[in-house]
């Protein structure tokens, strides 16, 4: 019964936790410009996602090394350090994009200019980065994040054709009037978003905190293979009501209320009460483990202690590096930079880095040094390796992308 | 459309040395159908959030929130727009385009303050010219692809 | 795991030492192999004398001004000129992370730690308290 209830409890978390700013934005956006034309990308981003961090969970259960541990032992310290400042880049863009989208949400509850709410938003992350126990800031947000199925029941609520949106979902059909190049840099963009490489550095740094050993394999299975694509679902939700309310319309999600909006035309003030909790649980939620993933990767990579097993003063330098990267993240923030345009440049910058996670993960995952009898098997090695295809090309394609369709504005 | 204005806003600033361009014919009505699309996505917001706050569907902060992003993005993309010299062939959908821009951005102004005053029997009748407002704007732009 | 086992051949110390987690023998992180020390014994055979950590042993490994200007950085800080190093003999395991058979005051490998410790993160309320 208590294992039952732990593995219902992680797989409800893995839904709640699924989305965040970068999936928020990017899925409004291209629902509301290309309908459910690239409803593929979320499908193939989820299966991706849950191939990795399915191997990256296993890794860590049976070697109990993290991800960037492993990274620096096998591309030495030179490889390893690029690594790491690449990696961290993006993860730190998206840890300022997450604050951002907090102190969004909390102007859309209150009306109060986002820009007041961003010092007290990293002041309360920080403060639940420092006292908060791991499992407490995964449940918590995991489980109040689930909010967002607000979009889903709206989704059902407004009632759409059905099969006119499995039409278009299935043949991938561009409207007319959106050009290629937008198609494809959106295309990248939701990739990025859907496989964020913090997820993994957090999901394999959080299996060395919540000490996950073979037995737990099971259940990381369960929480990933089955949380992962309903939280994609959510993804999918966001996107619909935005084809379905905004798309006609031409409007072009710009802001986090517009997001919003689909909720309050479908259901109402208490909808969108519930779809605005949703944001900040899933923002907050996200910026705890993103805040907790630059600590990680640098403390991973040098051989600092880290982690939230032991006390604050035991992981000094950890601590140092999380502190400063809210700091950061509030001064960036606080030069009045627009969140969302933050959230897209993280993205897409996020597409660029995938390679530099996935690729070593991949390796060590088939190093029997390593594994033992938990090595991958040929789904895992068939998949990997088609993904890592999938993953360089969107790498390759993500900047010039970006620069060819100005930020997809063309 | 704070965005979709903003980059060649800057690609503009750029290549002309801080002075406003004078783009040709083609170019010309690539940005102006832009800033026209920029424009109807956020003429329709506005329009969603009277109707929704009408209707009682809609929480007043983040109708407000929303008014107050949407008024910035239409002042954006209009200013990137009357910055730009039009070609002389242009000068009809140049004054036709400064027009319904100009109607749109009184009419969410006026939308805003109506709604900071809770004046909720002016809601439809705004919605309307809004939605009105928009569909014009949205004939120009494609008029002009 | 002996000096003996050690020699070059029976363990690859590029593979199953370098770059390697290193733990004190509370099980707590404190820092990488990031070079070894080798010496040639009576036998004619090289053997792992010592395990190198800090920026002082890594600085070389990375190179170019990157490399210097960490190692130099860490020499003007700590005021030593020698990476800082563990004994053989003080090694108890080699495993996916190499245990140390003495406390982390004795391996005295992360000087830099300490000093955040007990400059910076010791100031801050709730720092000798286990989260929550």
């Amino acid at each position: 019964m208590k294992k039952l209830f732990a593995v219902a409890l992680g797989i409800l978390t893995a839904i709640g936790g699924f989305v965040d700013i970068g999936d928020l934005v990017t899925n409004a956006t291209v629902g509301s410009r290309f309908g459910m034309s690239l409803a593929w990308v979320v499908v193939v981003g989820v299966v991706g996602i849950v191939v990795f961090a399915e191997m990256s969970g296993r890794v860590v259960a049976v070697s109990g090394r993290p991800t960037f541990d492993i990274i620096r032992e096998r591309l030495g310290p030179r490889v390893g350090l690029a690594n790491l400042i690449g990696s961290m880049a993006v993860t730190l863009l998206t840890f300022i994009a997450e604050i951002g989208g907090v102190a969004l949400a909390l102007e859309l509850a209150t009306s109060v200019w986002e820009y007041f709410w961003i010092p007290f938003t990293a002041a309360a992350v920080w403060l639940v980065l420092w006292r908060a126990k791991f499992q407490l800031v995964e449940n918590v947000f995991g489980l109040m994040g689930l909010a967002l199925v607000v979009f889903a029941v709206a989704l059902w609520q407004l009632g759409p054709d059905w099969s006119q949106m499995w039409h278009t979902a299935s043949t991938a059909a561009k409207p007319g009037q959106e050009a290629w190049p937008s198609y494809w840099y959106y295309a990248v963009a939701l990739f990025g978003a859907a496989m964020t490489p913090y997820e993994v550095f957090f999901f394999s740094s959080g299996g060395v905190e919540e000490r996950w050993t073979e037995r737990e394999i099971p259940t990381v299975r369960a929480n990933v293979f089955i949380g992962f694509p309903l939280g994609g679902l959510l993804s999918l939700s966001i996107a619909g009501v935005a084809a379905v309310t905004l798309f006609p319309a031409s409007i072009q999600v710009e802001t986090l209320s517009q997001v919003g909006l689909p909720v309050a035309i479908a259901l109402g003030k208490l909808g969108l009460a519930i779809a605005i909790l949703g944001f900040f649980a899933a923002t907050f939620g996200a910026a705890a483990e993103t805040g907790l993933s630059v600590g990680y990767s640098i403390a991973q990579y040098f051989g600092w202690q880290w982690g939230k097993f032991v006390r604050p003063r035991d992981a000094a330098r950890f601590h140092a590096v999380v502190l400063l990267s809210t700091i950061l993240a509030a001064v960036v923030l606080l030069t009045t930079v627009d969140p969302i345009l933050v959230t897209e440049f993280s993205v897409v910058f996020s597409a660029l880095a995938l390679p530099l996670t996935y690729l070593p993960i991949l390796i060590v995952a088939n190093d029997p040094a390593y594994m033992g009898s938990h090595q991958n098997r040929w789904l895992a090695n068939t998949l990997g390796s088609v993904y890592l295809v999938v993953v360089l090309v969107a790498s390759i394609a993500a900047i010039p992308l970006m620069i060819w369709t100005k930020l997809g504005t063309t | 459309m704070r965005r979709a204005t903003a980059w060649p806003l800057a690609a503009v600033l750029l290549l002309s040395g801080c002075v406003p361009a004078s783009p040709d014919v083609g170019t010309y009505d690539d940005k102006a159908s832009q800033t026209l699309g920029s424009a109807v996505s956020e003429v329709r917001t506005v329009q969603r959030v009277m109707e929704t706050s009408y209707d009682g569907r809609m929480l007043r902060p983040t109708a407000r929130t929303q008014m107050r992003y949407s008024e910035d993005a239409l002042d954006t993309a209009t200013s990137a727009f009357t910055e730009l010299n039009p070609p002389p062939t242009r000068d009809r959908v140049f004054e036709r385009a400064n027009t319904l821009l100009g109607d749109a951005g009184d009419l969410v102004t006026r939308a805003r303050i109506t709604l900071e005053r809770s004046e909720e029997r002016r809601y439809p009748g705004l919605a309307k010219q809004l939605g009105r407002t928009a569909n014009q704007l949205e004939r120009l732009e494609e008029r002009l692809q | 795991m002996t000096a003996q086992e050690t020699a070059l051949g029976k363990i690859d110390a590029n593979l199953e030492l370098m770059d390697r987690q290193v733990l004190d023998n509370d099980g707590r992180m404190i820092g990488k192999v990031d070079d070894v020390e080798l010496e040639e014994r009576d036998d004619g055979r090289i053997y792992v004398s010592a395990l190198l950590s800090g920026p002082g042993a890594l600085g070389p490994r990375i190179g170019g001004g990157l490399g210097s200007i960490a190692t130099g950085t860490w020499a003007r800080l700590s005021g030593r000129s020698e990476p800082a190093r563990v004994d053989w003999s003080e090694v108890a395991s080699v495993e996916t992370a190499i245990k140390l058979a003495v406390g982390r005051t004795t391996a005295a490998i992360d000087g830099f730690e300490v000093w955040m410790r007990d400059r910076v993160i010791a100031a801050i309320p709730g720092s000798k308290v286990l989260p929550r």
